[in-house]
């Protein structure tokens, strides 16, 4: 499926217009962790169902899909168990993204003819356009950029934080060993004090990355201390 | 064509988003899976047992009647009264027989409450 190119901020500004309307649909300010199992059904009218991919289409890798035609997003029934809550609510919100952006592109599509409505949502087409940007949506959704940017000023200050290679210690208001394996430390504190609840810690922390907060300059052996500005 | 998996599913669904409980959450209440429940609420499969039914209804504050009219089935407890009163049985067998219609069953239920039937009303308990 081919689709336009999107500037980050036209994706962050169409999911924050999603959460707008499912706020003004059930009356009420809308904060971390967002129900988004609700936006999909009573905001977007889609339903959800679960699926063996593996069993329907005899490969593995496929964590989700939307049956446009049908207006139904399917998981693979391998997140529903336990602690796969975050990767649950991920792929449902990247289902949402790709009704929110794709959904014209896919029924004008060449292959409409053939009843061929559904995108299928594989692991290894994770840097193709419209699988990114779907990506990029429910990081956005699930993440509202105001109260991801908020719940790290609240745990880890107001400058962002520099990712390197160095092993130091770092002392201050938040103490955390500065080695590589510390990231779901960092992601965790922002979970908690966020309450995204319903977010893996792994898309915390790219979220975090995406947004400049934390700023990874190594690509092994990772340290990290706060960066130094001039201002 | 809309079968009664459809009725049962859509009407299922409707009450559950009305009632503001989310797909997992109604799968928790009445522990099933949400893949099973979510292929009821798509029409892939008949409509779950009359008991889960019930289930259903108390886990989404809804009348059971409902539900169990959209899946063609049986309260439990209706079940139950009517195999424990044998002229229960014998009044909807002639009520079979007969071929009651809506209408016959209108007037019998208008004439059963002004008859002040059964406990509570007035009449012979």
């Amino acid at each position: 499926m081919k689709v336009p190119w999107l500037p980050k901020s036209g994706i962050e500004a169409i999911a924050a217009d999603v959460l707008a309307g499912y706020e003004e649909m059930i009356g009420a300010p809308v904060a971390p962790p967002i129900p988004v199992e609700d936006v999909i059904e009573r905001y977007l009218d889609l339903r959800i169902g679960f699926m063996d991919f593996k069993k329907t289409y005899g490969f593995h890798g496929v964590l989700g899909a939307i049956y446009v035609k049908d207006r139904l997003i399917y998981a693979d029934n391998a997140l529903l168990a336990d602690h796969s809550e975050g990767r649950l609510n991920f792929t449902f919100a990247h289902e949402a993204g790709h009704w929110v952006l794709h959904r014209k592109f896919v029924t004008h599509a060449e292959d409409s003819r053939a009843e061929r409505t559904e995108i299928i949502c594989r692991k290894k087409d994770a840097k193709k356009p419209a699988e990114w940007q779907a990506d990029f949506f429910a990081a956005c959704l699930l993440m509202p950029e105001k109260w991801i940017k908020s719940a790290f000023e609240k745990s880890m200050g107001a400058r962002p934080l520099l990712l390197h290679n160095e092993q130091r210690s770092l002392s201050g208001f938040l103490y955390i060993e500065p080695c590589v394996c510390n990231w779901p430390i960092i992601a965790r504190s922002i979970q908690n004090t966020g309450g995204f609840s319903n977010v893996s810690k792994q898309a915390i922390i790219i979220r975090l990355q995406e947004l400049g907060l934390v700023i990874n300059e190594t690509t092994a052996e990772i340290g990290w201390h706060r960066k130094q500005f001039a201002t | 064509m809309r079968t009664s998996n459809d009725t049962f599913g859509r009407l299922l669904r409707s009450l559950r988003l009305e009632s503001g409980v989310g797909l997992r959450e109604l799968s928790r209440l009445i522990e099933k899976s949400p893949g099973y429940l979510s292929d009821v609420e798509s029409g892939n499969v008949p409509p779950p047992s009359k008991e889960t039914i019930v289930q259903i209804a108390n886990a989404l504050n809804v009348d059971k009647k409902t539900l169990l009219n959209a899946a063609k089935k049986i309260d439990p407890e209706l079940s139950e009264y009517v195999a424990e009163q044998p002229q229960v049985a014998d009044f909807l067998r002639m009520a079979k027989d007969k071929e009651f219609n809506d209408d016959d069953w209108d007037r019998l239920t208008q004439l059963a409450k002004l008859s002040k039937l059964g406990k509570g009303e007035g009449g012979k308990v």
